[in-house]
């Protein structure tokens, strides 16, 4: 966080805001202030021509011309003229150049009085042009109007005289420099008040914001997508138009979701179930509603974002039911061995009491006997236990199933020839229990209304694979019936069942196995469970 | 973001199809609709004389097939209409002269002749000096000595204005000769026909005027012309000398041509080329120069614009101060 430049909201919104501003108005500023300037001196340059013309025009003068007036004459209205104007020189001359009238500033320096030359008069002289320019020494620079006074003669009209006007540069410039620095005032106070402006702004955002920088919020955004994406709950966020603004990975997968970007896309045409849909935009909420998608059964909760009365959008939640399930069962079927073997318990202490009453009693030799008797039994599954099957993860679910079915009075019997070494380890325990615990209860089931239950367990690790077999001498499946059993919800046993041969097939699946059943009405039920041994690769299974 | 420049791409594409839709209009058959001949004048000048004899010879010989209309926009020396053609497409052509030059030069207008599309220079007339049939100058020789001995004794007619072709053929005769155009006494008259009164009465002591102002009189003996602005002698009055056999270096068309408005394409210039050329080959168009005094002057737009160029800078040298003043 240190190594990086981490500047506060506050200069980088004043230094953006200030940058830009400065720029913009020096801009204005430079633009205005040219302008100002080219009218300042527009208006100086129409002055002049239009204080000459007027001068020319004026019956005075051209009486003065047609009469031959003497300088003095013409002098009281120059001075006049030029005092209203304020210009700071004005001369008349006539045709041969001779100056007839004059008046002139007296603040004004001699040096800064420029006659017009003889070429500046040409135009006006020989063409009868008015005009404007530029002209003085430096430092005395004027800006010159020039008119020629044309007198008319009744028949014609003659160009008699010149009349030039003078208005000193430095004036004009003084304006422009008045102009522009009342532009430059202004600018300033825009300026200030842009990054007073600014600063409240960064000021509201850092309201908005809880006080966090943004990279303070960044940082928190980061982790509330790890947080989210992490979670094994399906989590989607939509807006009140129904596009979605937030999917994890886990909702992906629970919803089934292949396509990589769904993000900004419609949830109609993200999610195939219209169900579904309407649950997640109806504007109530929702709490555990339990929902088939696709072959799942998932558990929905939707809460609907009310913002003023208004609905911005919703968060819905899911979860797998059947993985709930999976583990509910697990569960119970662990509950089952203690059941089972704190049965078992009571029966061993009373099978001791008995035989303490026997030694009580003195009779030895029928105290003798039921020892015998059960150290045999004992021996047998024991035997058969520990000599042939050494994976102790079974050993455990078959021992939990020997108390079950001696409790229940059916003949639980291991095979002979069963076999088994230590499953190897990519094969875990809850995939056991789910697959034997399951086969061997339904089987416990099918026999309990037969006059000799008997079930049977069978597994050999000979070969390739590990084969189980679990065989009952029930009542068999109805005809037809292998096909549907598999399926979730097809039970026997009552409603919101029938999930048990499913997650046998489903854990079966995973491991990569295969399961088989065979059954003769009225004979009973075999059910065969194979499992790879190694992890499978496609080729290998090709090969062998 | 995406969809901003979604947008901003489609507009930029209906811009540039718009554009290429209209670039393509545009250059489909040159002329299609209706030509206007823009005099800039009111009816029975030299302007309007010229827009309408191109009208009446470019439809009577069949040479444009489209209408011509001649539309008077008159004021401000030409001014009025040639703004006016400077807002038209190039259906519009408009007659001009050297006031297209001396307008700006003169500070009277902003318009100046490179804002305009050059097409051709098509006539011109010649500039005379006259003076009374009783005038102790014989020559332009001896007008011009008398003048520079005592400008102001010398009183020179001219009208409508100052700056016009009259009068600056004469301030440039008089700058050649050595003589500062400043002191010449020019007394200012209402038009051609007053200034020639103003000489028939004893009232100025000489006049520079169009050559077809004076010419009949001329001949006729009531004025005498001393000198006309032409490189050879006029037919009629082959008596009368040029300036240059005058010995002043000059030649001084009044020339009168047409101009389009700014921007026409080269096929369009290419066209009014050969039209043009086409139409003062007719005996029609030599009827109307031999019956308006004019002479033919005919430049393409190229060597218009080298014309035009030209000119400018010959008038603006007389216009500053005739080269007299530089010192």
């Amino acid at each position: 966080m240190k190594n990086r430049l981490q500047v506060s909201l506050h200069i980088k919104i004043l230094g953006l805001v200030g940058t830009l501003l400065l720029l913009v108005i020096s801009l204005i500023t430079v633009m205005v202030g040219y302008m100002e300037s080219r009218e300042d001196v527009a208006n100086a340059e129409n002055l002049a021509l239009q204080t000459a013309k007027t001068i020319s025009y004026m019956p005075g003068v051209q009486d003065a011309f047609r009469s031959g007036a003497t300088l003095e004459e013409l002098k009281q209205l120059t001075e006049q003229i030029r005092e209203e104007a304020g210009a700071s020189f004005i001369t008349i001359v006539d045709r041969s150049g001779g100056v007839i009238g004059t008046a002139k500033d007296e603040t004004v320096a001699i040096e800064e009085t420029v006659t017009a030359s003889e070429k500046e008069l040409y135009q006006a002289m020989v063409f009868g042009s008015s005009y404007v320019f530029e002209t003085g020494s430096e430092g005395g620079e004027v800006l010159k109007g020039v008119a020629p006074v044309t007198i008319d003669y009744g028949d014609y009209k003659k160009v008699e005289g010149v009349v030039t006007v003078d208005f000193p540069m430095k004036v004009i410039h003084n304006e422009i420099l008045s102009d522009i620095s009342k532009i430059i005032l202004a600018a300033g106070l825009v300026f200030l008040l842009g990054i007073a402006g600014s600063f409240l702004l960064a000021k509201s955002i850092r309201k908005d914001t809880l006080g966090l920088e943004p990279f303070e919020i960044s940082a928190l955004y980061r982790e509330r997508e790890a947080v989210l994406q992490s979670v094994k709950e399906g989590i989607v966020a939509i807006d009140h138009q129904g596009v979605i603004t937030t999917m994890n990975v886990a909702a992906k997968d629970l919803l089934d979701i292949r396509r990589e970007e769904v993000i900004e896309k419609n949830i109609i045409d993200v999610l195939p179930s219209r169900e579904l849909i309407n649950r997640i935009q109806s504007p109530n909420k929702t709490i555990n509603k339990e929902l088939e998608y696709k072959d799942k059964i998932i558990i929905v909760n939707t809460r609907p974002l009310i913002e003023n009365g208004r609905k911005t959008g919703t968060v819905a939640s899911f979860r797998d039911k059947t993985e709930i399930k999976k583990m509910v069962d697990a569960l119970s079927e662990v509950r089952q061995y203690s059941e089972d073997l704190r049965a078992q318990a009571h029966e061993f202490t009373g099978k001791l009491y008995a035989i303490l009453g026997f030694i009580q009693l003195g009779k030895r030799q029928e105290a003798i006997e039921l020892i015998q008797k059960e150290a045999n039994l004992q021996k047998q599954v024991s035997e058969m236990f520990f000599s042939q099957i050494h994976d102790e993860k079974v050993q455990a679910i078959l021992l939990g199933k020997f108390a079950k079915a001696s409790e229940k009075k059916i003949s639980f019997k291991v095979e002979e020839g069963s076999s088994l070494a230590p499953l190897p380890d990519h094969i875990p325990l809850s995939p056991l229990i789910v697959i034997l615990g399951n086969l061997i209860n339904n089987a416990f089931d099918a026999v309990k209304d037969c006059d000799s239950p008997e079930v049977s367990f069978f597994v050999t690790d000979l070969g390739n694979d590990i084969i189980f077999e679990i065989a009952d001498n029930g009542n068999g499946l109805d005809k037809g019936a292998e096909y549907q059993i598999f399926h979730r919800g097809y039970s026997r046993k009552g409603n919101n069942r029938g999930y048990g041969l499913a997650n046998v097939k489903e854990e079966v699946y995973s491991q990569n196995g295969a399961i088989e059943v065979n059954s003769s009405p009225g004979k009973g039920t075999v059910f065969t469970v194979i499992i790879p041994k190694q992890i499978q690769e496609n080729n290998k299974r090709a090969g062998g | 973001m995406k969809k901003f420049i979604k947008v901003l791409l489609t507009m930029s594409v209906i811009f540039i199809t718009a554009a290429c839709s209209g670039n393509a209009s545009g250059n489909d058959g040159y002329p299609n609709k209706n030509i206007e001949m823009v005099a800039p004048a009111s009816p029975g000048g030299g302007w309007d004389l010229t827009a309408r004899s191109l009208e009446k010879v470019l439809t009577e010989q069949e040479l444009v097939d489209e209408n011509i209309n001649v539309v008077n926009k008159p004021g401000g020396g030409g001014e009025v209409g040639w703004k006016y053609l400077k807002s038209k497409d190039s259906h519009s052509l408009a007659v001009n002269s050297s006031l297209v030059l001396t307008n700006n030069l003169l500070e009277q207008s902003e318009l100046s002749y490179e804002e305009f599309t050059p097409i051709a220079t098509l006539a011109t007339e010649w500039q005379a000096l006259a003076v009374p049939a009783d005038s102790p100058y014989k020559t332009a020789s001896e007008f011009l000595e008398a003048t520079k001995e005592d400008p102001n004794s010398v009183k020179i007619g001219v009208g409508p204005g100052l700056g016009n072709d009259d009068h600056l053929s004469l301030v440039q005769a008089a700058s050649e000769f050595g003589i500062n155009p400043a002191d010449l006494n020019f007394l200012v008259y209402e038009g051609g026909g007053d200034v020639v009164t103003a000489l028939l009465g004893g009232h100025v002591d000489a006049v520079t005027t169009s050559l077809s102002e004076v010419k009949d009189q001329h001949i006729a003996g009531k004025l005498k012309i001393l000198a006309v602005s032409s490189d050879e002698p006029v037919e009629d009055i082959e008596d009368v000398p040029t300036w240059q056999d005058e010995g002043v270096d000059m030649v001084f068309p009044h020339w009168r041509g047409v101009m389009g408005p700014p921007d026409m394409t080269e096929d369009e210039i290419a066209y009014w080329d050969s039209k043009l050329e086409e139409m003062i080959q007719t005996d029609q168009w030599q009827q109307v120069l031999e019956n308006n005094d004019w002479e033919d002057f005919y430049k393409n737009s190229k060597e218009t614009k080298a014309f035009l160029q030209e000119q400018h800078d010959l008038y603006q040298r007389l216009v500053n101060d005739s080269g007299l003043l530089d010192n």
